[in-house]
């Protein structure tokens, strides 16, 4: 699969649009679904999709092959996505602060029957921060290893391994929250 | 002793989300497993993440743009190819503008026309006082909603006074709007989609934003 993307690249960075149809369908919905879960907006998710796709197009003759195509597409991906969130109005979304998440967080078997809860798990992830979402995202969508989420999201594996770490805590913190609310 | 444990236990605590979806190397695998077998907080972990990583596999979410979105790559690919300066990759020659400008242009104006008619429409009916909002109002979009083809500007007015609706934006290269509820309509995101959805010859997809 991997040596068929590099050669679909290879295609594409030639003009071959047949090419780009091919990878279109193998990526679209990964990266789609990818974006969407950072930007929590369909309409947005659609355009920065677009954004992504338009840029490997014009940039398949650049992949060195230093790292998977995947890798490549998704880290894209996500610099793309923070563009669009810098462009957003400040304070459009709430969000979980990490550190004070953190506070008085309850023991995994504590929160264990909330996170059996689809739509408290959903409302939760959706409150964390970008980055730690992608994080999330990544390692357990896309069930990536963590040196290959360092280089989508452009950080030090250090960092991708906390910011799990916090991610995991808020929610933690967030089911909790939410079971004793009695909505779980 | 005490203190290296802890120090090594929080290091391998970092490491349970991977050990959980399976991509640690051998070593590290083969130390996360030492973990579980003498910590019971480390087993209450994982079978947390587990848990997690179970939702968020399963998370339903609408579909991708698929073909439609592939669609308006190419468009864009060409609108590119046809900007002063730039060529076509595929034919190294400089695309003709009025080719395909002509068309995508009369289909923007259409676009346009057809959003104008609409929000005239919603204000044009309502009173100073009904509380009506027009597109530049300040209710959040809650709704998305493409109409089809053929219908006309009469039916999507009426299918939005009728869903207590109006276009806050759009559309986008998919043709998708987001709508809005009008302020004193009173209705529902969930009537209001009702209604939408009800509107097959007119509303071909409608979803919460």
């Amino acid at each position: 699969m991997t040596q068929d993307d590099r050669e679909l690249l290879s295609r594409m960075a030639k003009g071959d649009q047949s090419a780009l149809d091919a990878f279109y369908r193998a990526y679209e919905g990964r990266v789609y679904r990818f974006i969407r879960s950072k930007l929590n907006d369909s309409f947005d998710a659609a355009d920065v999709l677009n954004e992504v796709m338009f840029e490997v197009w014009r940039n398949a003759g650049r992949f060195e092959g230093r790292s998977s195509v995947s890798t490549w597409v998704l880290g894209i991906a996500h610099h793309k996505t923070i563009d669009r969130i810098r462009r957003r109005k400040p304070g459009e979304s709430v969000e979980l602060d990490p550190e004070m998440a953190e506070e008085g967080t309850p023991d995994a078997a504590q929160t264990l029957s909330a996170a059996q809860d689809a739509e408290q798990v959903r409302r939760c992830v959706d409150q964390l921060s970008e980055a730690h979402r992608s994080v999330v995202h990544l390692a357990f969508f896309e069930d990536l290893p963590y040196g290959e989420i360092a280089d989508i999201v452009g950080c030090p594996e250090g960092t991708v391994k906390t910011r799990m770490f916090h991610a995991k805590k808020a929610l933690m913190k967030c089911l909790q929250g939410l079971k004793e609310m009695g909505l779980s | 002793m005490m203190a290296d444990n802890g120090k090594k236990d929080e290091a391998l605590d970092l490491l349970l989300p991977w050990y959980v979806n399976g991509t640690l190397d051998d070593g590290e695998r083969r130390q996360v497993e030492a973990y579980l077998e003498r910590s019971s907080h480390a087993r209450d972990e994982v079978e947390l993440l587990g848990a997690l990583r179970q939702q968020v596999k399963d998370e339903t979410i609408e579909a991708s743009p698929g073909a439609l979105g592939l669609q308006r790559l190419k468009r864009d690919m060409k609108q590119a190819a046809a900007q002063p300066g730039n060529f076509d990759r595929m034919a190294g020659k400089t695309v003709t503008v009025a080719s395909f400008w002509r068309p995508l242009a009369v289909a923007a104006c259409l676009a346009v026309v057809i959003q104008a008619g609409v929000m005239i429409g919603v204000g044009g009916f309502g009173t100073p006082d009904s509380g009506v909002t027009t597109a530049t109002g300040g209710s959040p979009a809650v709704l998305q909603v493409t109409f089809a083809p053929d219908a006309t500007e009469q039916q999507i007015r009426d299918t939005l006074q009728s869903a207590g609706a109006s276009i806050a934006d759009g559309p986008n290269a998919l043709g998708v709007y987001r709508l809005r509820l009008v302020d004193a309509g009173g209705t529902t995101v969930d009537e209001a989609l009702a209604t939408l959805r009800a509107s097959g010859d007119v509303v071909t997809f409608a979803e919460r934003n």
